[in-house]
């Protein structure tokens, strides 16, 4: 698991050099997420090296077919990179089975999908923990009160999703990926649906948890709002790293992103 | 919109192949019990055909007490074929003796088979003599046979063996010839043993100068009629002459009407069964399907799309589904059939049937049977379909309702109290009837409350054995409706069977009870079950020489009968009525049963209730020889197990009887004897008349509850096709439920759910829906056998205790939960491959 690396090429992108992928809650070397073969090879992923540090809030952001989706996929080690390697902490994902795979997200990984988050079967409470339900464990029940008191749901924790608004069932979903204190926490659009309130409260518990537990959080968005919630924006573009922006502003990341507007490309992921 | 319909099929591959394989499953049943009994009927009508085929005139006994085909007519003159003989236009004229011949084998053991066991004299017209010899040569002396090929092959038999025939006495003959029925080795499942004439008069007649018929074959082109008239004109009042063809046919209504339409309707009645669960099964998955195409069927209608079009969409996938499917069900019949028949030949029921027939009614029946039911279940899920308002199905894909309406349980639970009632209360078949129905569909309709509240309880403690079962749990729960539909048709299932369990189970137990209760004797000679067979038994002479036995006090030979009496023919048991009060207690009622005589008769309550008999009424009978007598009722009995429901004295039926056979000889031991002894001492006398078994009360009872058993255990069977058609339905819905709800386990395995988790989970599920339906089905199926049994207990006079056999429906409970269990493997497996990307990614 811990087998020595080579240094990534520090050239290419030199603020960003990684010499040891420990240092980083997760990072990408080289990675490459190919489909297709020959002539009709799609790339989603061209020799990405990034790293995440530790305790930071990154947003990643791009357009529609970037790339920035199928990062965080592979990142979560629910999608395979064609080539190059993924690091979470200092375990390389190519290197895990598909169990293994399956232990990683379900103890060191906390996800907040864009929508349906939650089992519709379980309530509040039951999905928090269900992560160390399937596990066998169980979590130390006075961190996990705390965690549904900071996001505002003690008194729903006996509701089912479907009684639940949309703003309420993000909330769970932020609440469950926290509980398990994981490495990292890995948000995929986690305001594309709701109202602009609602994605505040949630965006300010993912700042929250960075700053007063010292979390990690990956949030792949293409609200230039949201971004303005990181500590720093990645841009990709065509599967390659674009930019990066550290203290971003949303004015600035939307300013950015223009920059990037171009004919749409027809393949994405 | 057909071409829609079409495509729509076209683009759910899983949702039609649930759909047919739902349909199929009920059509091949009723496919396959078809195709069984028209193979089996044109078998058995071919064999009776090629036996009467050479033969263009039957001279026989003009009296027929029988409805059984082919047997028991009373003997005539032997002296009867001289005088056809002489009638112009007789070729050839052949005496024909048949009667009982019980071949035993070179070590005294008798080849036992299927069928009656038929013993005769050899004919050397091959024109009137079905059977063929294969190797020897024919009988010609009064100790030579010929035996069939079947019991030889079984026995081991060659020409030359030196063996013993019981006729019933016994008889040692010398093999010498071995013969087949046409190219069959053997009649059916008769075993076959012919003597040459003398040998027949000798030892298969009753009397030297008695034989059963004459066969005559007429000069070419004469006609059948004309000379079966002819010879009419010289034969002695009682006898009469037949047209072969005549006869035949009487031979093959015999059957068809008996026999073959009892199999038709014992299979079609499971059969029935079998397509109830199916149907709904099929309305269920109709139901799921329905559900989960609102969204599509919602946007039509946005479009623009009438509720009749929505409504004629759904019913024309329906008809091409009900079509498609009920087509392969008729040819999976015929693999069905097959099977079946492997099975009833396993019991030891084996058919003398090659190939299948495959009749066009078949098809007549089966085709538009499978597509009505499975447009009327498609009908309601469709109706609701085209209900619903599209804005509410564009909204949100969950347009069920979780819910359970007050005023559906408030139905439910008033439909459950008045069928209680009238079950209760009901003290005849038709009240029984309806309140059964009221009262399963009454739990069908407030199940979903009850699963909601109980279910919750049950599946509770299981939530602790890990995430599986826990999720497996919340599932089961979510919607109650769609539990309850899953599980439907194994509540139906396992209602039937547990009804059946139970009434058996009760029967028996009566039946054993009062076997008991009627047996007072110490030992049973001979095997009751042998006696099914037309003319089965021993000698009775075995009878004299058992009560000779040292120990024996009384030994009393029971002989089995039938006679003519209030317009049919009934089945009687003829007794050495004087001392059978020594060996059996029959719960005399009224009268006596006693030293019955050449005028008297005893009846039965319930016969004496079936024609308003009582203690000096006057029943007029005909004996199977034509002889006409007036018998008075001297007594009216209550059990009925042993001796049926008329009993006379034999000297009235000996001078009139086919045959003089005792089926069951019952010994009453005198005081001090040793049982153990006494038997031994008996089965030592027996050996000669090849070992009928010898059993004391304990081993009759037992050997007279196989029988029950072993029809017990057919019936359990075919009841398991029913079952499996309930388990069939759960695998069903169950991968659509999987298909439907796969983002949430791409959910689940996202956030940490082991492909192994996943796959528990759904089994769990179909685990917990087939037990829960299991569970429902055995209490529905207990009240309902309970409430039959009073009902039938309340009709008649027996007492029948209702017996739960426990051990039974536990096995039952078990196998129905493992049976989901198992069907959920399949779904389950598809389930945790799924791609989680794909789940997951907002599409």
């Amino acid at each position: 698991m811990s087998a020595p690396l080579s240094a990534p090429d520090e050239t290419e992108d030199a603020t960003n050099s990684i010499t040891r992928p420990g240092r980083y809650a997760a990072c990408a070397v080289h990675a490459v997420r190919a489909y297709g073969t020959g002539d009709t090879e799609v790339r989603a992923l061209d020799d990405v090296t990034i790293g995440f540090p530790r305790g930071r809030f990154t947003a990643v952001m791009g357009p529609s077919g970037s790339g920035k989706s199928t990062l965080l996929h592979c990142l979560a080690g629910l999608d395979t990179p064609t080539g190059g390697q993924v690091f979470l902490g200092d375990t390389d994902l190519g290197t895990l089975s598909d169990k293994q795979l399956t232990r990683l997200r379900r103890d060191r990984i906390g996800f907040v999908f864009q929508a349906f988050n939650l089992l519709p079967t379980l309530t509040a409470g039951e999905n928090v923990t269900l992560p160390a339900a399937l596990a066998g464990t169980r979590l130390d029940q006075e961190w996990v009160d705390r965690v549904v008191v900071s996001v505002g749901l003690a008194d729903r924790i006996g509701h089912r999703p479907s009684e639940l608004s949309g703003g309420q069932q993000q909330r769970v979903a932020v609440a469950r990926a926290l509980a398990a204190r994981p490495e990292l926490i890995l948000a995929d659009e986690p305001t594309g649906n709701l109202d602009s309130r609602s994605g505040a409260e949630v965006l300010g518990l993912l700042r929250d948890a960075v700053d007063s537990l010292g979390q990690t959080v990956l949030m792949v968005t293409h609200d230039p709002g949201a971004a303005g919630y990181a500590d720093t924006v990645v841009f990709l573009a065509d599967g390659r790293i674009a930019d990066r922006m550290d203290a971003p502003t949303p004015q600035a990341v939307l300013d950015r992103l223009k920059a990037f507007e171009r004919p749409a490309r027809t393949a994405s992921r | 919109m057909g071409r829609l319909t079409v495509r729509n099929l076209l683009a759910h591959k899983r949702r039609v192949a649930g759909l047919v394989i739902a349909v199929l499953l009920g059509t091949a049943f009723l496919s396959g019990a078809l195709i069984l009994s028209d193979t089996v009927k044109s078998s058995i009508t071919g064999l009776i055909r090629d036996n009467g085929a050479g033969t263009d005139v039957v001279v026989r006994n003009a009296t027929d007490v029988t409805d059984r085909p082919g047997t028991d007519r009373a003997a005539i003159p032997a002296g009867t074929a001289d005088l056809v003989r002489k009638v112009p236009g007789v070729a050839s004229a052949s005496p024909v003796v048949v009667g009982y011949g019980q071949l035993v084998d070179t070590d005294g053991e008798m080849i036992t088979g299927n069928g009656p066991r038929i013993a005769g004299n050899w004919i050397d017209d091959p024109a009137l003599n079905p059977y063929r010899l294969t190797e020897g040569r024919a009988p010609q002396a009064a100790d030579e046979i010929v035996v069939d090929r079947a019991s030889a092959k079984q026995g081991g038999l060659e020409p030359g063996d030196r063996i013993t025939v019981l006729t019933p006495e016994p008889v040692p003959v010398t093999v010498v010839g071995i013969a087949t029925f046409g190219e069959a080795d053997a009649f059916g499942g008769a075993s076959y043993t012919a003597f040459d004439l003398a040998g027949a008069l000798q030892h298969v007649a009753r009397d030297p100068g008695l034989i059963s018929s004459v066969s005559v074959r007429l000069a070419p082109g004469a006609d059948q009629e004309a000379a079966a008239a002819a010879i009419q004109q010289v034969l002695p009042p009682g006898v009469q002459a037949v047209p072969g063809s005549a006869a035949t046919q009487e031979q093959v209504d015999a059957v068809s009407d008996g026999f073959l339409a009892i199999f038709r309707t014992f299979l079609t009645v499971f059969a029935v069964i079998a397509l109830v669960v199916a149907a709904f099964s099929i309305n269920h998955t109709f139901s799921v399907v329905t559900a989960q195409r609102m969204r599509e069927g919602a946007l039509l209608r946005a479009l623009g799309a009438s509720r009749r079009q929505i409504r004629s969409q759904a019913l024309g996938e329906a008809a091409l589904i009900g079509v498609t499917a009920s087509v392969l069900g008729l040819l999976a019949g015929a693999g069905l059939a097959a099977g079946l028949k492997a099975m009833f030949a396993a019991f030891g029921f084996a058919f003398p049937v090659e190939g299948l027939q495959f009749r066009t009614e078949t098809a007549l029946i089966v085709l538009p049977v499978g597509i009505v039911v499975t447009l009327v279940s498609a009908l309601i899920p469709a109706v609701k379909a085209s209900r619903v308002p599209p804005v509410a199905a564009l909204r949100d894909a969950a347009v069920e309702s979780a819910g359970v309406p007050v005023r559906r349980t408030a139905t439910g639970a008033v439909l459950i109290a008045a069928g209680v009632v009238a079950t209760v209360l009901a003290d005849g078949f038709l009240l029984l009837g309806l309140g059964a129905a009221a009262t399963v569909a009454g739990v069908l309709v407030v199940a979903p409350a009850v699963v909601r509240v109980l279910g919750s309880a049950l599946t509770a403690p299981f939530a602790r054995f890990g995430a599986g079962p826990m999720l497996a749990r919340g599932n089961v729960l979510r919607s109650p409706r769609r539990t309850v539909g899953a599980a439907t048709a194994m509540v139906v299932g396992i209602a039937v069977v547990t009804v059946f369990a139970v009434f058996a189970a009760s029967l028996k137990s009566g039946a054993e009870g009062e076997t008991r209760d009627t047996l007072v004797g110490g030992l049973t000679l001979g095997d009751s079950s042998s006696a099914g067979w037309a003319g089965g038994g021993h000698s009775p002479e075995l009878t004299a020489k058992a009560a000779e036995v040292p120990g024996v006090a009384t030994a009393v030979g029971l002989q089995r009968g039938n006679l003519l009496a209030f317009g049919s023919s009934r089945d009687i048991m003829a007794a050495d009525t004087a001392r059978l009060g020594t060996v059996l207690d029959l719960g005399v009622e009224d009268g006596s049963v006693e030293a019955l005589g050449t005028g008297s008769i005893a009846v039965s309550d319930t016969a004496a209730d079936d024609h308003a008999l009582k203690v000096g009424s006057r029943v007029p009978v005909t004996y199977p020889d034509g002889t006409k007598a007036e018998l008075t009722v001297a007594g009216v009995y209550d059990r009925t197990t042993l001796v049926g429901d008329y009993l006379i004295d034999r000297q009235a039926w000996a001078p009139h009887s086919v045959a003089d056979l005792d089926a069951l000889t019952v010994l009453a031991l005198a005081a001090g004897a040793q049982a153990d002894q006494v038997k031994a001492a008996v089965e030592k006398v027996a050996e000669a008349y090849g070992n009928p078994p010898v059993r004391d009360r304990d081993g009759y009872v037992d050997a007279s509850l196989a029988m029950v058993d072993q029809f017990v255990t057919i019936v359990y069977v075919l009841l398991a096709l029913a079952l499996l058609i309930a388990l069939g339905g759960i695998a069903n819905t169950l991968s659509l439920a999987a298909h439907e709800r796969r983002r949430e386990l791409g959910l689940l395995r996202a956030v940490g759910a082991e492909r192994g988790q996943v796959r528990a989970s759904l089994r769990w599920e179909s685990a917990f829906v087939a037990a829960l339906g299991a569970l429902t089905g055995l209490v529905l199926g207990a009240f309902l056998a309970w409430s039959a049994v009073g009902v039938l207990a309340g009709s008649g006079d027996q007492q029948v205790p209702v017996t739960v056999p426990a051990v039974q429906l536990a096995v039952l409970f078990a196998a129905g939960t493992l049976g989901g269990l198992l069907a959920g493997t399949r779904p389950a497996a598809r389930a945790a491959k799924m791609d989680i990307l794909r789940a997951v990614s907002v599409e």
